[in-house]
């Protein structure tokens, strides 16, 4: 096995080959026990990453925050002293400060309120473009950066419920359902999954499609999983599955 | 700012207790990124992803405080940490042995394999956006990634062993 064939591997975990490059990777790996070892060292690597939580900082640190962000409010503020003198003129001198007070925090916010907007238009520019390439490497890229937006986006919510009810690769739609209980749920997320886990076919999507009704946790959607646990056509495991929900959603 | 903060805070310590295993270091270290992210925001261009314009700053941030501690070594050349700050466990709540090893492997490398790792396999960012923090090339970059995930496959697996 060349080395190569290992910067290859490595490459592909960190998303980077084309679909080409992953199956001819794939087709070498089918003739190369050493190779595929060595698949499944970095695999093992990846999925240690994968698993490792964030540790989470003291309360200090967002004290500290923000005192920060007072004092430079505070200090924006000074920068528009009240004019005591001008008794005559207080009512505008009272409206004036406010303007003054409002610019303050407004110019502390306002080139940060840029960069954040900015930022979203890129985001969705990201996602728009990965969402459509032929890898589905890409596309669950594309499913990942909807956890990037700052705040709620009709516009990504729309792609990913698209995404579940339209793309080809059952681990795409997976990843576009598991996406869309992790941002905040409107109407519109709760009525697309409730109508796809009607029709979904692929077990491990459908799987997910009922912890999302657990998550969602409104009752009224029990009968969805009655029709799944009385349904004869329904693998075993997944009627398991809804009957954990229904019980989860009952106790609730 | 706060939702910026909010966003941003707990994986920007996270990068710097990866790199110093010290909390208390990395909570200051943390909360110069956000003083310095306000103080030269309009720096800002809209241009450059905003993630990497706030790493870049925390490399920044990384660089000036070890060159304000006047140390002897050679930044990003397999520097260790002083033994009496290591008071960092690694977050593995659930007993996952793997998190162990891999915390394991990951202190062994130095310091810009340990950023460039985080960079690529924690914030899931490309070769090309990481290059443009770290200041190298992408060709460069991905040549050292390799190394570096190598280093840490083996450390791993040398721990494993051991």
């Amino acid at each position: 096995m060349s080395e190569n064939w290992e910067n290859t591997i490595i490459d592909y975990f960190n998303g980077m080959l084309s679909l080409e490059e992953e199956e001819a990777m794939f087709m070498a790996m089918d003739s190369d026990s050493e190779m595929k070892k060595l698949y499944n060292q970095y695999k093992e690597i990846e999925s240690g990453i994968e698993n490792e939580e964030f540790q989470q900082p003291s309360l200090e640190l967002s004290h500290m925050f923000n005192q920060m962000i007072e004092k430079e409010i505070k200090a924006q503020k000074t920068e528009f002293p009240y004019p005591y003198k001008f008794l005559a003129y207080a009512a505008s001198i009272v409206a004036l400060i406010t303007l003054g007070i409002m610019i303050g925090q407004n110019q502390l916010q306002s080139g940060l309120l840029d960069a954040q907007s900015k930022e979203i238009v890129g985001l969705r520019n990201q996602m728009n473009a990965l969402i459509n390439d032929q890898s589905v490497t890409n596309r669950i890229e594309a499913i990942n950066v909807a956890y990037e937006f700052p705040q709620q986006d009709d516009k990504v919510i729309d792609l990913l419920i698209n995404t579940m009810e339209s793309d080809p690769s059952s681990n795409v739609r997976l990843a576009a359902v598991e996406a869309l209980v992790e941002i905040p749920i409107t109407e519109t997320t709760k009525k697309a999954i409730y109508k796809r886990l009607e029709v979904e076919e692929d077990s491990f999507v459908k799987i997910a499609l009922i912890q999302a009704v657990v998550k969602i946790n409104d009752k009224n959607s029990v009968h969805l999983l009655d029709k799944i646990t009385q349904d004869e056509m329904t693998p075993k495991f997944i009627k398991d599955e809804a009957h954990i929900a229904q019980l989860k959603l009952n106790k609730t | 700012m706060s939702v910026l903060f909010e966003r941003y805070h707990v994986r920007l310590y996270n990068y710097f207790t990866k790199l110093t295993r010290d909390r208390a270091l990395s909570e200051d270290l943390t909360q110069t990124v956000f003083e310095r992210a306000i103080k030269y925001r309009d720096s800002y261009k809209d241009s450059y992803p905003f993630k990497a314009w706030i790493y870049r700053i925390a490399s920044n941030v990384r660089y000036d405080h070890y060159r304000s501690q006047k140390l002897k070594v050679v930044y990003d050349d397999g520097y260790q940490e002083p033994g009496d700050r290591m008071d960092f466990d690694p977050g593995n709540e659930h007993g996952d042995e793997r998190i162990d090893k891999l915390y394991m492997a990951m202190q062994k490398l130095n310091d810009e394999q340990k950023k460039m790792i985080w960079l690529t396999k924690y914030e899931g960012m490309k070769y090309s956006e990481a290059a443009g923090i770290l200041g190298c090339t992408e060709s460069a970059l991905k040549v050292k990634i390799h190394r570096a995930m190598k280093s840490l496959k083996s450390n791993y697996f040398k721990y494993e062993q051991s």
